[in-house]
């Protein structure tokens, strides 16, 4: 029996022509613009005349990467150099245009990939792209959603179209239930300490299983903002019920045309008898909390791990890049992680900043203070966010427990907020540890947002199953 | 529309190893430039500089080292470019005088950013990539051989020749200094039917909007 995956309705639906190598023109239905890669093609059509081909209605924009998270920040304020012309030439260029633009200190605004999906842009079914490497994030909605350059974003506005080369398709079948305080975060660096960051260089993944479909919105964006790390640019998740549910509460269309839309969308689902060019399979029954220990995603442990002795490592190409990433970490070889000793801590990204993962911390920062000396930092991801939480009462807690409680942005995930952390060590809710990623020096571990607020109490990588419910 | 490339006989930088990642190409301090073009001051600048934004050369990284301060190839490991899908990446390889990057692979949307500006990205197997950077660091001056139409390379006029991957299509493009946005421009008739057929179908693709200028 043959079947057509979740991936080849999409791309069929939008494939215009043939080209060689098996490439298509494909017709993009939404872009989502942030200030650095959005700005550059829209300040050239202002200068040049030109006027755009897309309508508004594909188009959101969002000032998020410079943009300060400050509590008093103005509508262009920027700690990067350059950073304030930079947002107030994208707020102008849409003004301009007639696109949608969400000012900072509107609930619309936040993380692009974040907002985009809270304010009902993101749509099953359909081709969306964005100047940005994690714009995977929303195919956990079953849009085909990808990373493009600048003068990618340039060829959109001009065409509704991209010439796009069909990926090879893999299958990641989750199984089994997480166990307390363990998160879709930790089966992604799982994933990753597994197979390893080229896991799928040339694939589309289609995250599928028990696992998936048990998983709300939230952590199955979270799931798919971690395929960037795997090799690729395409993550997918067939829309269900749990998608249909966060649609009906925030797309801005009638409720007759929502449910048209789901009962068409209901079909998207990878057939029973569709193939993949690759399957892979991970029960997480016995799942642990992960931690990154190295400056790759892949370089990954469960909390009550150690560093892994480079020797080990395979080729010598990997012992090498192994060997390095020890130096850079000040780390040893079989050292226990739980030993390591962090300055600062952070729960923020497009990656683990959504009400939930505000939610997991809170519960373990509750009634508790973080060790003296540790910096710890929590900017929501978006402003919706940011208010929700402050209705529950999560951002008093945060505060008791001496988090900054920051405004939304991408913040301190790519070293936003200025050099705040060189040289420190720390643990980050994020989907980054490169070197210098965070700020000059800055070694950072990867964790969720539990794992994150456990380690900040203690002033140590810490389980985060050793305090939760212990107060 | 950027230069075509075919042939080039230039200086190699051997920067040999795995997951060389964009933001190593270009920090997050260098990515405010307002402008797509000045960029090549900004390469490697987390490790170029003493000073980070003064400027002043580290006379310890290699690309500040005669001849590499000169080079036009680099080469390096797996999955190079791997990160941030910034156009900068590109940009400041570009604008300091790169044309070809050298690589056991490529991350996609690193690749594209390339193509897109002109640079020549070569896939070569592990042996050649640990064979050709030791030839380089034991004799830098004599240069690489990269001939796009043959898909081969060599160090120095007389070295062994090596083969590098290259998808025909790409190929194409950087010989010839074309587009796939020209190509685009030719299928937009196609592509403006099959997107209004899209939104008959499924008019849900018109939630939401500006009531602003509608251009199509």
């Amino acid at each position: 029996m043959s079947g057509t995956t979740l991936f080849e309705k999409i791309w069929s639906a939008h494939q215009v022509g043939e080209l060689p190598g098996g490439r298509a023109a494909l017709v993009i239905d939404r872009m989502t613009l942030h200030e650095l890669s959005g700005g550059y093609a829209l300040r050239d059509m202002e200068t040049s005349g030109e006027r755009p081909h897309l309508r508004s209605d594909q188009i959101f924009a969002v000032a998020d990467h410079a943009m300060s998270t400050a509590p008093d920040r103005g509508p262009h304020d920027s700690l990067s150099p350059g950073g304030s012309a930079m947002i107030a030439s994208l707020e102008q260029s849409c003004r301009i245009f007639g696109y949608r633009y969400a000012p900072p200190d509107d609930e619309a605004h936040g993380i692009v990939h974040v907002a985009g999906p809270e304010q009902g842009f993101i749509l099953p079914g359909t081709t969306h792209v964005c100047g940005d490497s994690h714009t995977c994030t929303v195919g956990a909605f079953g849009a085909l959603a990808f990373a493009v350059g600048s003068t990618e974003v340039a060829t959109v506005l001009r065409r509704s179209a991209l010439i796009v080369q069909r990926p090879k398709t893999m299958r990641i079948t989750l199984t089994g239930q997480l166990g307390p305080q363990v998160f879709s975060k930790d089966v992604a660096l799982r994933l990753l300490a597994e197979h390893g960051v080229r896991l799928a260089l040339g694939y589309v993944i289609e995250f599928a299983g028990p696992l998936v479909e048990s998983l709300s919105m939230e952590a199955r964006m979270t799931l798919c903002n971690m395929a960037a790390e795997m090799g690729t640019r395409y993550a997918l998740i067939a829309p269900d019920d749990t998608t249909f549910d966060y649609l009906r509460r925030t797309v801005p269309a009638s409720p007759e045309m929502i449910e048209a839309a789901i009962l068409s969308w209901r079909g998207l689902g990878t057939d029973p008898g569709a193939t993949f060019d690759r399957e892979i399979a991970l029960d997480v029954g016995s799942l642990v909390p992960q931690v990154s220990w190295g400056t790759t995603p892949q370089h990954t442990v469960g909390v009550d791990g150690s560093v892994p002795d480079p020797v080990a490592a395979g080729d010598a190409g990997t012992q090498a890049g192994a060997e390095r990433a020890l130096r850079y970490m000040r780390l040893q070889p079989d050292q226990k992680l739980a030993s390591v000793p962090i300055d600062a801590a952070f729960i923020g990204s497009c990656t683990n900043a959504r009400l939930s993962d505000l939610r997991a911390a809170a519960a373990i920062l509750k009634g508790r203070k973080v060790a003296a000396g540790v910096r710890a930092m929590c900017t929501p991801g978006s402003m919706k966010i940011r208010a929700q939480a402050e209705t529950e009462g999560l951002d008093a807690v945060f505060k008791a427990a001496g988090f900054e409680w920051r405004k939304a942005g991408c913040s301190n995930c790519a070293g936003r907020e200025g050099p705040i952390w060189a040289d420190l060590r720390v643990i980050s809710s994020t989907n980054r540890n490169f070197e210098n990623r965070q700020g000059p020096g800055t070694r950072t571990h990867l964790a969720s947002p539990a794992t994150v607020a456990a380690s900040a109490i203690t002033g140590r990588i810490t389980d985060p199953r050793s305090l939760a419910g212990a107060i | 529309m950027p230069n075509p490339i075919t042939r080039l006989h230039a200086v190699a930088l051997p920067l040999l190893r795995d997951n060389l990642d964009t933001d190593e190409l270009i920090p997050v301090s260098e990515n405010t430039r307002s402008s797509m073009s000045g960029w090549g001051d900004g390469l490697f600048a987390g490790r170029r500089y003493l000073d980070g934004a003064g400027h002043t050369p580290d006379p310890g990284f290699i690309l500040n080292q005669a001849p590499y301060d000169r080079a036009e190839i680099i080469v390096s490991g797996g999955n190079f470019g791997c990160g941030s899908s910034r156009e900068s990446a590109a940009w400041a390889l570009r604008d300091y005088g790169f044309k070809v990057v050298l690589a056991i692979s490529f991350n996609e949307t690193f690749k594209r950013n390339c193509i897109i500006n002109g640079l020549a990205p070569l896939a070569i197997s592990r042996d050649d990539a640990e064979r050709l950077a030791a030839n380089i660091g034991r004799d830098p001056q004599t240069g690489v051989f990269v001939d796009l139409e043959s898909g081969t390379l060599r160090h120095g006029e007389h070295g062994t020749e090596m083969k590098f991957q290259l998808d025909p299509f790409y190929g194409a493009l950087l010989m010839s200094g074309r587009t796939e946005d020209d190509m685009l421009g030719a299928l937009q008739p196609d592509i403006d039917r099959r997107r209004e057929a899209l939104v008959g179908a499924e008019p849900w693709l018109r939630s939401g909007g500006l009531a602003g200028p509608q251009s199509l």
